[in-house]
């Protein structure tokens, strides 16, 4: 029998689950070029809820955890096709059509599609771990000294327990059907924001132009889009930019790795230092952690 | 399949005694000055101590004491001057057994077999005066009595510590207890408390009690003062304790008969939780 | 051909156009049938910016070569001013003599002419001056700014009339419709009066030599936009002021 047994309810447990989740932040800003079109995100989340439930097989199973997108922007930027002047045939050709046209000049330039989808919220659908117990010794600690002097320098060694992912499921985010109807108004803010310094009959001839072609053919022709820009989104936000990837690594990362859900010194500082005289500390070794339907279990043997 | 841990409570923690063993040698080796007392020349010599003293290299890194200095033993009566005897007072060992007892053989003083929710322990104190040699005492140079008119505004004179020759003895102790919740320094603890003590081999048996009394009371009060045992500590700083939407108390009886508990050769600690501002 | 979009604010701000002096939305196109090898001076005002060369081949399969006036002029500029007889960093073009050469500006203010003739010495070939179009040539021509424009021929001073309409969303078509050709003679153009969309192409065909300046007359800066709403601004006080009392000492 080990000297030490500590247990904790599923329901207390669910508590020490309940601090894991609420200390899990990720940001990530990035951008990256693709052919004819850049595009950059800038994402901060949080995570709420989620349920949880203990399992005699030794594993714990975490669902529908939501992932509040503080910060889920986007932008994709383009050259604005816009007008062109010139590119007509000045002379024809009845055979090839054209023997000589003139040079066109196109007008527009960059613009950027912003968008803020901030305050959507996604899911951690299921993840599946057990717990997983490690000895820490601090890289900062200096060599060939006592257990007590480390702790005095501020780098002692510690027994930790992490919930250690097997897998991690995220839901791909979903952008919502609204975002088309709302594309449009951003995109003339973005182009009359670029034709700032224009004249207002310049910029009239230019979004007169726009419109005869119609401005969300003109962003799916530029952009590839096949289906719907909401789904164009989407699939940039799941796919190409992989937020649910990074995510979901950011969040078995920081379960196995980051937050562990019970650590304590070792030697474990039972009296305190007092008027000058040392603490005792009492090392512990073979420290186990263990999962059933009821409890979460750590046992661990004092050493001599 | 057996019986959870938490079935009725929400944080559960026990120690078994082959711990608690280990962990009151660790206490001895790192706090040593907690088991040995002496006159000041008696912590000195190393080679007169009753009983050898082990300690870790920290204690001596740290230059903690092995030995709590105290005052020579006054002669009574010897006030001119005041005479004192150098003294060494040790526990050598001690161990522990958690019901059922099957570590320590209970004298038939203390009524065996070991009661439910009780711990047994046995000690080893050894100790000694400092026994002067004759010539030490003819030495003394008595002073002008304290009382006489004159004396207004004079000084006490100085004391005379005589040193001598320690004739250590040991004597085993043996005594049986129970555990208690206490609010110590305002933090929820473990007490322990002695009930009962055997001290083998003492005659006549008013004397027994006496030094009985005096060890038990003494134990007591070690036990209250320095030797108390948060909840915390006991759960090893569990993180349950950490989270400030969290409260932990002692599970009440019912469901808990006896919290804390002594049994399976353990201490066991049940808490209940309640989740809230 | 330049595709890449721009926003060169000459594009806009110069209203009007000279087939003598070109800019970014003036075109010449002229035909040299003859082959042989000929030398082209770019002018800009009084200055002489750059010196090209265009090969009339007939094994030749160009039947454009595109001179970029403004182009010329930039490479040129950290090069000697080059004059007669010298070669070095000038440019060279090969066309068909059943092609054009057409001399464009991409970029800039503009405001060039050239002079194009045989390279060798003691040529009697005409030298072509853009300044002064012959029958052949052609000068392509488009107008942004809406508004009612003159266009002259300043050799015969003959005169017409080109009507841009404010653009509106619904009616406005892109690619715009296809140019409208003017005809000028010695003593009109025909037709004397178009319309135009912005951004439409105008081919002007000179019969006779022909200077051809488009001025415009009077703008359309489309319906009125409401005003933002007037501010109160400040007002003093009713009783900020009192009148001294009778009596009242003063210094």
């Amino acid at each position: 029998m080990s000297d030490v047994t500590i247990a904790a309810s599923a329901s207390a447990f669910k508590q020490l689950f309940n601090a894991l989740i609420d200390n899990f932040t990720f940001s990530k800003s990035d951008s990256a070029s693709y052919g004819p079109f850049s595009a950059s995100y800038s994402v901060a989340l949080h995570l709420e809820d989620g349920t949880l439930s203990l399992h005699d097989d030794g594993t714990i199973e975490i669902q529908d955890v939501d992932i509040v997108w503080d910060t889920l922007k986007a932008s994709a930027c383009f050259d604005l096709p816009g007008f062109c002047v010139g590119g007509w045939c000045i002379v024809p050709d009845p055979w090839n059509g054209c023997l000589v046209g003139i040079p066109k000049i196109c007008i527009g330039g960059p613009i950027c599609i912003p968008v803020d989808l901030s305050g959507l919220v996604s899911e951690i659908t299921d993840v599946k771990a057990s717990l997983l117990a490690k000895y820490y010794v601090d890289p900062a600690r200096p060599a060939n000294v006592t257990d007590l002097a480390a702790e005095f320098a501020g780098h002692p060694n510690k027994w930790q327990v992490y919930i250690d992912p097997v897998w991690v499921h995220v839901d791909p985010i979903n952008v919502p059907d609204t975002l088309e109807n709302i594309i449009e108004n951003i995109i003339k803010n973005a182009i009359y924001n670029m034709l700032g310094p224009l004249p207002d009959w310049m910029k009239d001839i230019l979004w007169a132009a726009i419109q005869a072609i119609g401005i969300l053919d003109i962003i799916k022709g530029v952009l590839g889009i096949v289906g719907s820009i909401a789904d164009w989104f989407e699939n940039l936000f799941n796919s190409v930019f992989d937020l649910v990837g990074l995510v979901e690594t950011a969040v078995a990362d920081y379960f196995a790795n980051k937050y562990p859900i019970y650590e304590f010194e070792d030697p474990y500082p039972i009296l305190p230092a007092s008027g000058g005289l040392i603490p005792v500390k009492i090392p512990i070794r073979n420290l186990a952690a263990t999962i059933n339907s009821h409890e979460m279990i750590v046992t661990a043997d004092v050493g001599a | 399949m057996s019986t959870p841990f938490t079935q009725n409570c929400d944080l559960y923690g026990a120690v078994h005694e082959n711990g608690v063993n280990k962990i009151i040698t660790h206490i001895m080796r790192q706090r040593p000055s907690l088991f040995n007392y002496g006159t000041a020349d008696v912590a000195k010599n190393v080679e007169g101590w009753c009983s050898k003293v082990v300690v870790t290299q920290d204690v001596r890194n740290y230059n903690n004491p092995i030995f709590t200095v105290e005052n020579y033993l006054p002669i009574f009566g010897a006030d001119s001057p005041p005479v004192g005897l150098s003294f060494c007072a040790q526990l050598s060992s001690a161990k522990i057994d958690f019901h059922p007892s099957n570590v320590i053989k209970l004298p038939a003083e203390l009524t065996p077999p070991l009661q439910p929710q009780r711990f047994a322990m046995s000690f080893r104190i050894c100790g000694s005066i400092g026994c002067p040699p004759e010539q030490e005492v003819d030495g003394i140079q008595p002073t002008q009595p304290a009382g006489q008119a004159s004396d207004v505004g004079l000084k006490s004179p100085p004391p005379v510590n005589l040193p001598g020759r320690l004739n250590c003895f040991c004597l085993d102790v043996y005594a049986i207890g129970h555990f208690e919740r206490a609010t110590i320094l305002g933090k929820e603890s473990l007490l322990g408390k002695l009930d009962d003590m055997d001290i083998v081999d003492i005659k006549p048996d008013a004397l027994e009690q006496n030094i009985i009394c005096y060890l038990k009371t003494a134990v007591n009060v070690i036990l209250r003062e320095k030797l108390t045992i948060p909840y915390e500590k006991f759960f090893f700083s569990f993180s349950l304790f950490h989270l400030a939407t969290v409260s932990l108390s002692a599970t009440p009886n019912p469901p808990i008969p006896n919290n804390p508990a002594v049994e399976d050769d353990q201490l066991k600690v049940f808490l209940t939780m309640k989740v809230g501002p | 051909m330049n595709m890449m979009p721009t926003m060169d604010a000459n594009l806009y701000t110069q209203i009007g156009l000279d087939s003598g002096s070109l800019t970014m939305l003036g075109t010449v196109v002229h035909s040299i049938p003859e082959p042989g090898e000929y030398r082209g001076v770019l002018h800009r005002g009084d200055s002489v910016e750059a010196v090209f060369y265009v090969k009339v081949d007939k094994e030749s399969a160009s039947a454009q070569a595109n001179i970029d006036l403004s182009a010329l002029g930039e490479s040129s500029s950290d090069e000697c001013k080059c004059h007669s007889g010298h070669h070095s960093g000038a440019h060279h073009f090969v066309v068909n003599p059943r092609g054009y050469v057409v001399l464009h500006v991409s970029k800039g203010s503009g405001g060039y002419f050239v002079v194009i003739e045989k390279a060798e010495e003691n040529s009697r070939a005409k030298p072509f001056d853009s300044r002064s179009l012959q029958e052949g040539d052609l000068f392509a021509a488009t107008i942004l700014r809406p508004g009612t424009y003159s266009f002259t021929n300043l050799s015969t001073k003959a005169q017409g009339e080109v009507v841009v309409p404010y653009p509106v969303v619904g009616k406005f078509a892109n690619p715009p419709p296809a140019p409208l050709r003017i005809t000028s003679t010695r003593v009109s153009h025909e037709p004397k009066r178009i319309v135009v969309q912005a951004g439409q192409g105008m081919i002007f065909e000179p019969k006779v030599p022909s200077r051809f300046k488009i001025e415009l007359v009077k703008a359309d800066d489309g319906p009125s936009r409401p005003k933002a709403p007037a501010r109160d601004g400040w007002r003093k006080p009713p009783s900020a002021v009192r009148a001294p009392s009778k009596g009242a000492k003063t210094k």
